[in-house]
């Protein structure tokens, strides 16, 4: 291996405490089970949806039709006990794999019905990662998932930053777009019988307001990368990009709760340091042993 | 985000090694693809990234009317969904596909199910302006333009 191979490998997988690796897993995985549970009938239960509807995206792509009642049930049934046993450490090289693959089954196949839900988005790369990592057996695995998971958090809000400037480009950066958005989103909302925010509107009338808005939104989304800088950057950026989602539910009511819950930015933070989150874990890595 | 401390740890596994920037290529890979693509758990996050917007669109949407003529919206769950989003695929798909009738009937028997005091459910197209919606004029909710694409009775 070269200097910059070694080099290069170091950085992908630097060594970290054991404890962060094993509270962060244990936190996405809580965080999927719950969930998962919350909305058992809702992603159990495809039978609502009439199969015209039925436009499949991602790993669902294979299928030509909907599949029968029973087998989404007993997919659900199957993936939330090994989204338990993940949580609890309990025979994790079997439990992460099937549960990462069964959540993906079950939110792509929720969301080939003509509404990808984007807010599932990292909260399944992330369980990748850690089922990947299994039982985090050493520091150097443990550096590998913590920094696999903040790789896939800095990128996927650059993607969407990038896009932004792709498909609005001025528009964004005057406050424009946002302004389009966030009025047309809660009248939307509205004539839809659903919730919305009652600041939308007294937001979407506020130029300087929006413009502020729009380069905070681009601030956060483009310099994620910064987050991979160092410890402390990697803090203040978790900070603002949770500032940002609570902006995003205080003025759209649209809640990105993987985000909202902070588990998405843990991968970010020294979680170790809370005695309860250690001690929880300490046990489920006891049981994964 | 290193922590250097104690004996060297032996390399990780170089299968996971690799795994990251094939992660990385995944999740950068929409940037490469014509705008607006879309996926699950890969996305180029098109949701409100347009900047050609505006304030006036059309929304493909579902009313109750009341034995008084007036109209009001209908919950998602009366689609057929508690997503609000997916109500309104549901609804602006039928409308293309012409099916709407055959929704209307469907949301009409939910209507009844539920004990809605609806007396007919209309599929409708409003063309709506955001700013205007929002002025607080007396009228600002009147849609601009409105076609109707079914109506059907509630069963009493």
């Amino acid at each position: 291996m070269t200097g910059v191979a070694r080099a290069v490998a170091g950085w992908l997988a630097p060594e970290a405490p054991r404890e962060r690796a094993v509270v962060t897993r244990m936190l996405v995985g809580a965080f999927a089970t719950i969930y998962l549970l919350a909305r058992f009938r809702y992603l159990a239960d495809a039978s609502r949806h009439v199969a015209a509807d039925f436009a499949p995206v991602g790993v669902c792509s294979v299928l030509t039709a909907p599949i029968a009642a029973s087998a989404t049930w007993a997919i659900a049934i199957v993936t939330a006990t090994a989204g338990i046993a993940f949580t609890t450490g309990f025979r994790i090289r079997v439990a992460g794999p099937a549960f990462f693959a069964g959540l993906l089954w079950i939110l792509s196949y929720a969301s080939s019905w003509g509404k990808i839900m984007h807010s599932e988005n990292l909260l399944v790369l992330h369980l990748g990662v850690f089922a990947l990592a299994g039982e985090v057996r050493d520091e150097r695995v443990a550096g590998w998932a913590l920094r696999a998971a903040a790789i896939a958090t800095v990128l996927g809000y650059v993607v969407a930053g990038v896009t932004k400037l792709r498909s609005g480009g001025t528009a964004w950066l005057s406050g424009d777009a946002l302004g389009s958005w966030v009025a047309w989103d809660a009248l939307r909302k509205i004539e839809l019988g659903s919730l919305h925010s009652p600041l939308a509107a007294r937001v979407a009338e506020s130029p300087a307001l929006l413009q502020g808005l729009s380069l905070y939104t681009l601030l956060v989304e483009l310099g994620a990368p910064v987050a991979l800088v160092s410890r402390r950057l990697a803090r203040a950026w978790g900070l603002l990009a949770w500032l940002f989602h609570v902006g995003i539910l205080a003025t759209m009511a649209i809640g990105f709760f993987y985000p909202l819950s902070g588990v998405a930015f843990a991968a970010l933070l020294p979680v170790e340091r809370v005695a309860l989150l250690r001690r929880l874990a300490t046990r489920a890595d006891d049981r994964s042993a | 985000m290193t922590e250097g401390a104690g004996p060297a740890s032996p390399a990780p596994s170089s299968k996971l090694v690799v795994v990251t920037p094939l992660l990385g290529a995944l999740i950068l890979s929409p940037l490469a693809r014509e705008r607006g693509w879309d996926s699950f758990p890969i996305s180029s996050y098109p949701m409100f990234a347009r900047g050609d917007l505006g304030t006036v669109n059309e929304l493909a949407h579902v009313l109750l009317v009341d034995p008084d003529g007036g109209r009001a919206p209908a919950a998602p769950s009366l689609v057929g969904t508690p997503e609000p989003m997916i109500a309104m695929t549901i609804v602006r798909t039928h409308v293309e596909r012409g099916s709407a009738a055959e929704l209307c009937a469907s949301i009409a028997s939910r209507a009844h199910d539920a004990r809605i005091s609806a007396v007919a459910i209309e599929i409708v197209t409003s063309s709506f302006d955001a700013r205007r919606y929002f002025s607080g004029r007396p009228d600002a909710r009147t849609p601009l333009e409105r076609v109707v694409h079914a109506r059907c009775e509630v069963a009493r």
